[in-house]
């Protein structure tokens, strides 16, 4: 199966990293293959920033979005530009400190809220990683959990592992509260 | 130190840019000069954190011209060179690759393209720059192009590149893309690779002519003596004869020595032309593509197989020297040649040559750095 | 001393003889000059390599029996580069000329300059581009005729020199081809000088500049160099000349004995 995910924000954010973990966890942790793509804007920082990673279980042709089977954004500026070629029951992951929920229901992770209580807000990306891998399924936990260990500096090892599993228990907590489909009776 | 001790583990989900200096380090490529240009700026990064540990020589140059002289030069000393950059500096690189061409001086040029002319779109896709890989510089010449069309094919095509390079003594030119350049996937770093060097001189320095050829072994390459091994060698972009020196004005001269250069490529295109086949044996319809486009191309031809349409799906990993008789093969076989590229029609032109009108030969031409859907092709296959 | 018949035995490439050079051309005088440097220098020729650009100062390289590099119009600093980076034990000599580099090759000069690469550049400046018949040139004084400023040159020359100690060259000497013996122990010095070198010298080129600018004999040339130069030490009190000698010698680290010290950091 080919699952393409699309995720935005603004540079800065570690929309980048977000991406290279979660491909690297798919295809080096999981077995499966898995293509990484991103957008290159002139600014480092600031301005949207977008990447696109596509997990299969056979070889990968198109490593580029044809229709996203999930969609995550930390930012309404990339939420606004980059929310095309989105499946209809596509699942929508967004961070409620900046963009405002959809009305036919998403996943409302508040994942800057809770870096912010974690004393730092950049692992908001990390957060959402856990929450969508919990709640899709397209990457194991354990996966991810490796991901991180070959990649981060060991410095902040600690810290990216424990905002992973804050980030699983949000998902949990999302999936049980049935945030998906909660303003679908309006 | 060996390239394996520092490259980390063997597989890797790493950017095409990143695959390329893997493969160079692998193939042995211990010079790097090169400047910043988007998007080939992270081999130059990689190379400056890589070669001072394999006791390699990394060096920014103040633009693209001094780094194709500086890898010139320093390939002049035995070792292998390489320098990386984009359509701009590809530009600007021009006179120096046929200053090695002319030289037969052995290094690889990896150019990244993104879409041109002029600056263009530094950060988007193209595959524009085909056609001045093989007639960029002035002059009758021939050259090898290699392109790859996922990561791991970069890897392992940057070591061929270096391998046709040393055996050939021919500058080499790796033609990726922004797509590719910047993609990450899975590589899986090969051991046991087949790595060539060029044939250094074993004749007395008084019998040693630098450019005769055939009198050690049979064949038009000569034999290389690196500065400081005592031969005397004398280089020159001049037309030049057996020894070296300029012979300016003697048309046999001139005529002897592009022949041979052009030659010692078209005669062994066998040994280097490579392509990658699928569903070749009973096809009616073929898709050529190279670069990041063979994978949608690919993509095509598998949904067309399965709507039970014959038709084959050609990768295009040599691009240069052009081989005339497979694709005039081709053309006796199939009724019609798709082929798919990131620009106006360029490979496509050689294509329709070597068909002589015995098929239809289409183009799919996507620009401004969107890569084609399998959509798109498949349209033309039905 | 060492004759000329001997440099010729020891150094000279006989099958490149006669030289292209014109009757009254300064350079054999500079590459003669080069070599006597190297033979009191007792420098082993099969480490050293002569690298060159485009132009009559550019042949050089190829009359010298060892290795040799003649290489594109302007690069051969940049191909100098990347032989003594990939290879720090080989000397280098760069034989370029004003056109090669001042014009063409003017950006590789100041960043050679600016890396502190060890080569010994040793540029011919004749006013002029003469193998291609006497154009102006980055250095053709003010109100020369070429066959390009038929009417006068009005740009401004550069004066090489004094860019090059601008730039930062640890070792700058400027002398003519009047001045030989001196022009032997400044090319001694710049080989000997961890770092770039800068040897400047003003040559003629009878066919090509002086021919139209009036002064057709050699006796004229010369009482023209010796009339329009003045040494370093007595440049205070005649300022509008071409000031000669040695003008520049500091100390500064250089690029390959960096590089081996990172390389020696990191491979640790």
């Amino acid at each position: 199966m080919r699952r393409e995910i699309r995720i935005t924000g603004s540079g800065g954010q570690g929309i980048i990293t977000a991406g290279y973990l979660l491909g690297k966890a798919a295809s080096i942790y999981d077995g499966k293959i898995s293509t990484q793509i991103q957008s290159y804007g002139p600014e480092a920082r600031g301005g949207a920033s977008k990447t696109e990673i596509i997990i299969s279980d056979e070889d990968i042709y198109y490593p580029y979005i044809q229709m996203a089977d999930i969609f995550i954004s930390l930012s309404q500026e990339a939420y606004e530009r980059y929310r095309r070629d989105v499946k209809k029951d596509a699942a929508i992951f967004i961070d409620p400190t900046f963009i405002r929920p959809e009305k036919n229901g998403c996943y409302s992770i508040p994942a800057t809220e809770e870096a912010i209580k974690m004393g730092s807000q950049i692992m908001a990306n990390i957060i959402m990683l856990g929450a969508v891998a919990q709640i899709t399924g397209v990457v194991s936990i354990e996966s991810l959990q490796k991901s991180i260990r070959s990649t981060i500096n060991e410095r902040f090892l600690e810290m990216n592992i424990n905002a992973l599993l804050k980030g699983c228990e949000l998902g949990k907590r999302a999936l049980e509260e049935n945030t998906i489909k909660a303003t679908a009776s309006d | 130190m060996d390239a394996y001790d520092i490259l980390g583990p063997s597989e890797q989900y790493i950017q095409g840019d990143k695959a390329c200096v893997y493969g160079a380090l692998i193939a042995g490529c211990r010079f790097f000069a090169g400047y910043p240009i988007t998007p080939a700026t992270e081999i130059a990064e990689e190379m400056s954190r890589f070669l001072p540990k394999l006791g390699g020589t990394y060096i920014q140059m103040e633009d693209e011209i001094a780094s194709m002289g500086a890898i010139i030069g320093a390939s002049w000393t035995g070792k292998k060179t390489m320098t990386a950059t984009s359509g701009p500096g590809f530009s600007l690189m021009q006179e120096n690759i046929g200053y090695a061409v002319m030289t037969e001086t052995p290094c690889v040029i990896v150019d990244v393209q993104r879409g041109g002319p002029s600056t263009g779109q530094p950060t988007m896709s193209s595959q524009g720059d085909v056609m001045q890989a093989r007639y960029g510089s002035h002059g009758d010449y021939e050259i090898i192009a290699l392109c790859p069309s996922s990561v791991q094919e970069t890897l392992e095509l940057t070591i061929r590149a270096f391998n046709l390079s040393e055996k050939y003594r021919v500058p080499v030119i790796l033609m990726m893309d922004e797509s590719i350049g910047h993609m990450r996937e899975k590589i899986t770093i090969p051991k046991d690779v087949l790595i060539a060097n060029r044939s250094t001189v074993d004749i007395s320095y008084a019998y040693y002519r630098p450019f005769r050829t055939g009198y050690m072994h049979a064949t038009k390459i000569p034999e290389f003596a690196p500065f400081g091994s005592g031969y005397k060698t004398f280089i020159t972009g001049l037309t030049h004869d057996e020894d070296g020196f300029p012979t300016t004005v003697n048309p046999k001269a001139h005529s002897d020595l592009i022949k041979r250069l052009s030659e010692k490529i078209t005669d062994n295109i066998d040994d280097i032309f490579y392509v990658n086949n699928k569903h070749l044996e009973y096809a009616e319809i073929a898709v050529i593509s190279y670069g990041i486009s063979a994978r949608p191309s690919l993509a095509a031809v598998n949904m067309a197989q399965k709507l039970e349409k014959n038709v084959a799906f050609i990768n295009l990993n040599t691009l240069w020297p052009f081989n005339y008789e497979f694709i005039s093969e081709l053309s006796k076989q199939v009724e019609k040649i798709i082929v798919v590229e990131m620009n106006m029609g360029l490979m496509y032109h050689s294509i329709r040559e070597a068909a002589e009108g015995r098929c239809d030969v289409v183009l799919v031409s996507s620009l401004g750095g969107r890569v084609p859907t399998p959509k798109d092709i498949v349209e033309m296959i039905k | 001393m060492i004759s000329n018949d001997e440099i010729y035995e020891k150094y000279i490439r006989k099958g490149t003889m006669p030289t292209i050079l014109c009757a009254g051309c300064g350079n054999g005088i500079v590459l003669n000059t080069t070599l006597r440097a190297i033979d009191e220098l007792k420098k082993d020729i099969d480490k050293m390599v002569f690298v060159s650009g485009i132009g009559c100062s550019s042949r050089l390289s190829s009359y010298i029996k060892a290795d040799g590099l003649h290489t594109t119009h302007g690069r051969p600093i940049a191909f100098a580069t990347g032989i003594k980076a990939a290879n720090p034990d080989l000397d280098i000599v760069v034989f370029t000329g004003d056109g090669d580099c001042a014009g063409i090759g003017g950006n590789h000069l100041i960043h050679g300059i600016r890396r502190n690469i060890d080569i010994t550049v040793i540029v011919l400046n004749n006013y002029n581009y003469g193998m291609t018949g006497g154009q102006a040139s980055p250095t053709t004084p003010l109100e020369s005729l070429t066959t390009t400023t038929p009417y006068d040159s009005f740009e401004h020359p550069f004066d090489l020199s004094m860019l090059a100690m601008a730039a930062g060259a640890p070792f700058v000497a400027r002398w003519t081809i009047s001045h030989p013996v001196q022009l032997v122990k400044s090319i001694k010095k710049g080989l000997q000088v961890k770092g770039f070198s800068f040897i400047e010298v003003l040559t003629p080129c009878p066919t090509s500049y002086w021919r139209r600018n009036r002064i057709r004999d050699y006796e004229g040339i010369y009482r023209w160099y010796k009339e329009n130069t003045v040494n370093v030490k007595r440049a205070e009190s005649e300022p509008d000349k071409i000031c000669i000698g040695e003008l520049q010698n500091i100390q500064k680290k250089e690029w390959t004995e960096q590089w081996k010290e990172l390389v020696e950091r990191v491979s640790k």
